[in-house]
């Protein structure tokens, strides 16, 4: 009976989206607005704050509901169209929330210019972490823990679809529905979303506003942060991660415990590795201009995933660590570098 | 079919094996502008973050996917158009459509190079749960590519997939608690 009423919703959601996406969506492709670089990281900052907001709930909520524009819309497959401020901020007031809280992982955006805004997609997968893990001797050695299970994909995967609307205060989501996976035929959905040019503007390099950011400053950010696992676990595909890690950070910065170039890469070179590893997958990348320098935040999950003679044998990957590191960045002559940076593990307030 | 997925894992693991051996080709440490611009970037990201939606959906036939690449474009040993949208035609064949998802493609860096630009992502191969099973992480990795700028925009000349694989653990993995988290 639950499927039929969740099938039903997800029926009246797709029609309901099919709509909204027609009425924004242009005949051809020579009338779509013109996008630049810095909406693309905005649309994508946008969706990045969306798991943020949701998973903590913050500022009771209303730091979700103002991700939507005025008449924006959240069409949820069990609860309908969620329409206005204090209907969104109540939603996002769910069971299970708090700062510390991590569980919706979103990837592969896609972002399609329309004739006055744009439509998007990403993918979700839904991660629930243990609030306790279990305890290990001092001073554990790090190879010991792999495969340690300390959290696990809830049933939850699927796809987003969205069009988004620029509004005076920036853009924002006019409507955002959630669609399972699903196998087979599907012809509510349309096809791929088209690619298009990237239109050059000044704030390519130059920020809009004295102290901000320009967009190369924030692809940068991106790209260093995006750099993180690929230097801690594979030392960029090769056997010593110690000083790729370390390079990621300035010269006296501190995460944790460890301050400065020398302690960071034995911190890198402590933990395990390969020149094909990969373990540390980070997402929601939330980056905002502070001071002349920017602060950061973003999701991380460490996946113990199946080497080829594993998934031949059937075995799963599992969750090692959830959480969020919150980052500042500082401006370096080689481009920009980590300052500080902390991890908080996934917790649920209860 | 099931035959054609296991040959297709067993050409990938073979060709993985191949790369590590030789040395992969991995982004360097060196974070600069370069001579991309942020346009570049941002059509380079749009176009990794669509690999996803293109194995996935099977869309057009497997030509939604051939079509993120060059028409001599590489993936792994499978190389031309027809022949990629063979591959993303024949791959997770009872699994797919418009609404599945199982490649979730995160750490995405792309740098410049003379020719055009290279980069890499981690892939966490995701069997997601139809009707209320568990979801199940299948495999990952990380993705090794080429880009290059065509007329049509920027487009995969190649792309290697290395599945994860542990390196041995060094003889002294112990460090003094002052340098502990």
């Amino acid at each position: 009976m639950r499927n039929i009423i969740l099938a039903a919703g997800l029926i009246v959601s797709l029609v309901a989206f099919a709509v909204q996406a027609q009425q924004t969506r242009p005949s051809g492709s020579a009338n779509v607005m013109a996008l630049t670089a810095m909406d693309y990281i905005q649309i994508k900052q946008l969706v990045n704050r969306y798991a943020f907001a949701l998973d903590t709930a913050s500022r009771n909520g209303f730091d979700y509901a103002d991700l939507f524009s005025a008449d924006g819309v959240f069409d949820s497959n069990s609860r309908g169209r969620i329409q206005g401020r204090d209907q969104l901020a109540s939603l996002a007031r769910g069971e299970k929330r708090g700062p510390q809280y991590v569980n919706h992982y979103i990837m592969n955006h896609i972002i399609e210019p329309t004739a006055d805004g744009a439509v998007g997609r990403q993918y979700l997968i839904n991660i629930s972490h243990d609030d306790t893990i279990p305890s290990v001797g001092p001073n554990p050695n790090q190879w010991d823990l792999v495969g340690q299970k300390r959290g696990a994909l809830d049933t939850v995967g699927g796809h987003y679809e969205d069009v988004y609307t620029k509004t005076s205060e920036g853009w924002r989501f006019r409507y955002r529905t959630f669609v399972p996976s699903k196998s087979g035929a599907d012809p509510k959905l349309t096809g791929m979303l088209k690619m298009h040019a990237v239109k050059p503007d000044p704030t390519d390099t130059t920020p809009s506003a004295p102290g901000g950011l320009s967009a190369m400053d924030y692809l940068e950010i991106e790209r260093l942060v995006a750099s993180y696992g690929h230097a801690l676990d594979n030392g960029y595909g090769t056997t010593d991660n110690g000083e790729p890690y370390a390079g990621l950070y300035t010269a006296d910065a501190t995460f944790g415990q460890s301050t400065g170039h020398a302690q960071l890469a034995a911190l890198g070179r402590e933990q395990p590795q390969g020149p094909t590893y990969a373990r540390h997958f980070l997402t929601n990348h939330v980056i905002e201009p502070f001071a002349g320098q920017a602060i950061g935040k973003q999701y991380l999950v460490v996946v113990d995933l199946p080497d080829p003679e594993a998934r031949a044998k059937g075995v799963p990957g599992t969750i090692f660590l959830g959480g969020h590191y919150e980052d500042v960045y500082q401006r370096t002559p080689d481009g920009w570098r980590i300052r500080t940076r902390r991890l908080f593990r996934a917790q649920s307030s209860r | 079919m099931r035959k054609a997925i296991a040959k297709f894992s067993l050409a990938v693991s073979t060709l993985a094996i191949g790369l590590s051996a030789a040395s992969v080709v991995h982004s360097q440490q060196k974070i600069t502008g370069g001579a991309l611009t942020a346009a570049d970037y941002i059509e380079i990201q749009q176009l990794v973050a669509r690999y996803g939606y293109a194995v996935d959906t099977h869309a057009d036939n497997g030509y939604g996917y051939a079509d993120l690449f060059t028409p001599d474009g590489v993936f792994g040993n499978t190389t031309g158009r027809d022949a990629l949208a063979e591959l993303a035609r024949t791959t997770q064949k009872e699994r797919g459509g418009p609404a599945y998802t199982r490649h979730f493609l995160t750490n995405v860096i792309v740098y410049p190079t003379p020719d055009g630009a290279r980069g890499n992502q981690y892939l966490m191969a995701v069997d997601v749960s139809e009707g209320g099973k568990p979801s199940t992480i299948v495999h990952g990795g990380r993705y090794d590519d080429v880009y290059v700028k065509t007329s049509a925009g920027w487009r995969f000349k190649s792309r290697q997939y290395v599945p994860v694989k542990i390196g041995v653990p060094p003889p002294t993995a112990k460090l003094p608690p002052s340098t502990r988290r």
